[in-house]
């Protein structure tokens, strides 16, 4: 340890020499922090995006070509066949929002909460008479909790077909979803109500199917997608049975494809990072050269000079993994706290971004990071056992 | 048995002959000077004898010990414990104090820094430089960075002190005290001192020279 702690002394004697490692670590902790925040931002959308859906879709969503329909055995047969978790039967219809001149479309959903709730893991409180709204609608109207709202139905009743129904209902509370255009469009009624405005009786027009446990995040789509073909393998024709990503399939594949293309053009600022560190080592070596044989001189083997080249790249390394935690969490925290770093949802799908890194993220950048590393100090370590000591000697004393 | 012996011991750069078939035998602490003209081969022999380069052919022999058998890190260890270079430039780190470039060998050797520290404060204070050591290169005159620097070559007692020209860069009266310093301290510490000069005077100083000519001695 003494024995290094001189080495390195030496090494790091100078002004110079010190500003120069600061810069390389900086740069080096920069890079890996970007690929990190990348990385993480690329997953934190797709987990956003998925948990977003499946808390207003479940797992899976079962349609009818003709509309409306009812559950009947041979269906809720069929449904067994997934062993679903739960089951929510849904009335879901388009309408117009109005609160003080001002009016939005929205989709209504008539729903049961409780079921509703272990379906999508989306926790909603219905009272009699009350509506949930998304949070972005409520700003969108300028709405809190409290306030009556109009909706306007497309339909009118029996005596007065060309009419549309309104009816009031007051805001009992926002939700969020985690999707911008599901929190800007989405309404919750109780499903007994939807249904007596609407006159379906126990139709419905949509059923909510959970096969996973909706408190989970997700971790392969290929087990639900399983379960879609089963079930629409055992469903009759006239049923659409859908994943909860349909709705966004093109953009779970587009951050599939991103990922890769985006892995491969973060090496290059790795790259970037490991030019530095190797200018860092060029410099050492030039300027060094002279301590560096000396100390070959009274003793140093190479076996010491080895470990000493060694363990200083891996507390380099070490010291730019550790910067580049702190520095993606703080990017994670101004995410979700600063408002500069926040998104404009109608062109992101999502409300707000988060970073999200699992350890095989952080083990895969980390890794590759040490890899990169290693190069540059490999080829400063194969420069100082090219040359002789006697040579070394000769040239740098001469 | 000879304490140091070489056998036939060639040394070519390339297609350039340094040392042609050197035969030497030298006893432990007998006290010698190598004497030659600038490129006559005088520095590569002591860098052979210093395990600080192999022969192109022959055989470095020290204490019943072949140098080309030990491997870099029995080398390193040899020129560690065994061996004390003085180079003509003196060549301090700036980064340390004295008492700091005293003890890298005796920190790199991973010994007891005490007993080195203790041996060394003793030294400084015959050749009268204790004031010198917690201070760095650059604030004490030359003569005391030799005296420093002839510390630290003596500091783990190495059984041979290797100069390559000390008193290069000195005038002749601080030329010849760093000349009896160094065979003083050599025959206090039993060391075998080998020292390269081109200087006949300095050279006089020994009892045995050996005179190298073109890579063969001559005398």
């Amino acid at each position: 340890m003494k024995s290094y702690l001189s080495i390195l002394k030496i090494v790091l004697h100078g002004r110079s020499s010190g500003k120069i490692l600061l810069a390389t670590v900086f740069s080096f902790t920069f890079s890996i922090a970007v690929i990190l925040c990348t990385f993480g931002l690329m997953d934190g959308f797709d987990h956003l995006l998925k948990s977003g859906l499946r808390h207003s879709s479940g797992d899976i969503l079962i349609t009818s070509k003709k509309g409306f329909f009812q559950v009947d055995k041979i269906l809720l047969k069929a449904i067994a066949s997934v062993k679903p978790l739960a089951i929510a039967p849904v009335i879901q219809t388009e309408a117009f929002a109005l609160y003080q001149g001002v009016s939005k479309g929205v989709l209504v959903r008539g729903i049961e909460a409780d079921n509703f709730s272990n379906a999508t893991g989306l926790n909603v409180v219905l009272p009699e008479a009350g509506l949930v709204i998304g949070e972005e609608l409520a700003h969108a109207l300028k709405v809190g909790i409290g306030d009556t709202i109009a909706l306007t139905f497309g339909r009118g009743n029996e005596s007065s077909e060309s009419l549309p129904t309104v009816r009031s209902f007051q805001v009992s509370g926002l939700i969020k979803h985690g999707i911008y255009q599901k929190d800007l469009r989405m309404v919750y009624l109780p499903k007994k109500d939807l249904a007596q405005i609407l006159d379906v009786r126990d139709f419905i027009n949509l059923l909510i199917i959970t096969t996973q446990n909706p408190a989970k995040p997700i971790e392969s789509l290929d087990i639900i997608q399983k379960d879609q073909q089963k079930l629409r393998g055992q469903l009759r024709q006239e049923y659409f049975v859908r994943p909860f990503w349909s709705e966004y399939s093109f953009l779970i594949e587009a951050v599939k494809v991103e990922k890769l293309s985006i892995s491969l053009i973060l090496q290059m600022i790795v790259v970037v990072a490991v030019f530095n560190i190797m200018a860092f080592v060029i410099y050492i070596m030039e300027k060094k050269a002279q301590d560096f044989f000396f100390l070959r001189a009274v003793g140093l083997s190479l076996k010491k000079l080895m470990s000493f080249w060694f363990i200083s790249i891996f507390i380099v390394w070490a010291v730019a993994c550790v910067g580049a935690h702190i520095l993606s969490t703080f990017f994670n925290w101004c995410l979700a706290n600063v408002s500069f770093f926040q998104i404009p949802g109608e062109i992101y799908v999502l409300s707000s971004l988060q970073i999200r890194l699992d350890s095989t993220a952080y083990i895969t950048v980390y890794l590759v990071s040490l890899v990169w590393v290693l190069i540059p100090g490999l080829f400063g370590y194969w420069r100082l056992k090219q040359r002789p000591i006697v040579q070394g000697l000769r040239q740098e004393f001469s | 048995m000879s304490f140091i012996r070489l056998e036939q011991v060639e040394k070519s750069f390339g297609k350039t002959r340094v040392l042609r078939g050197l035969n030497i035998s030298i006893q432990e602490r007998e006290l010698v000077a190598i004497r030659g003209a600038s490129g006559s081969g005088k520095s590569t022999l002591l860098y052979l004898l210093g395990g600080l380069d192999q022969p192109t052919s022959g055989k470095v022999i020290i204490d019943n010990k072949n140098l080309h058998d030990m491997g870099d890190e029995g080398l390193a260890n040899f020129r560690n414990e065994s061996v004390g270079f003085v180079f003509q430039f003196h060549f301090l780190l700036p980064s340390m104090t004295c008492r700091d470039n005293i003890l890298l060998p005796a920190r790199i050797g991973g010994k007891n820094l005490k007993q080195v520290e203790d041996d060394t404060a003793k030294l400084s204070e015959i050749l009268g430089v204790n004031h010198c050591l917690s201070k760095y290169p650059f604030e004490i005159s030359g003569g005391e960075q030799q005296r420093i620097n002839i510390i630290r070559a003596l500091s783990l007692r190495p059984k041979i002190l290797l100069c390559d020209e000390p008193t290069g860069n000195l005038d002749s009266k601080n030329s010849e005290k760093v000349t009896t310093l160094l065979k003083n301290l050599s025959a206090d510490f039993n060391a075998t001192l080998l020292v390269v000069t081109h200087d006949d005077k300095v050279a006089s100083h020994f009892p045995r020279k050996i005179v190298i000519e073109d890579g063969q001695i001559i005398g």
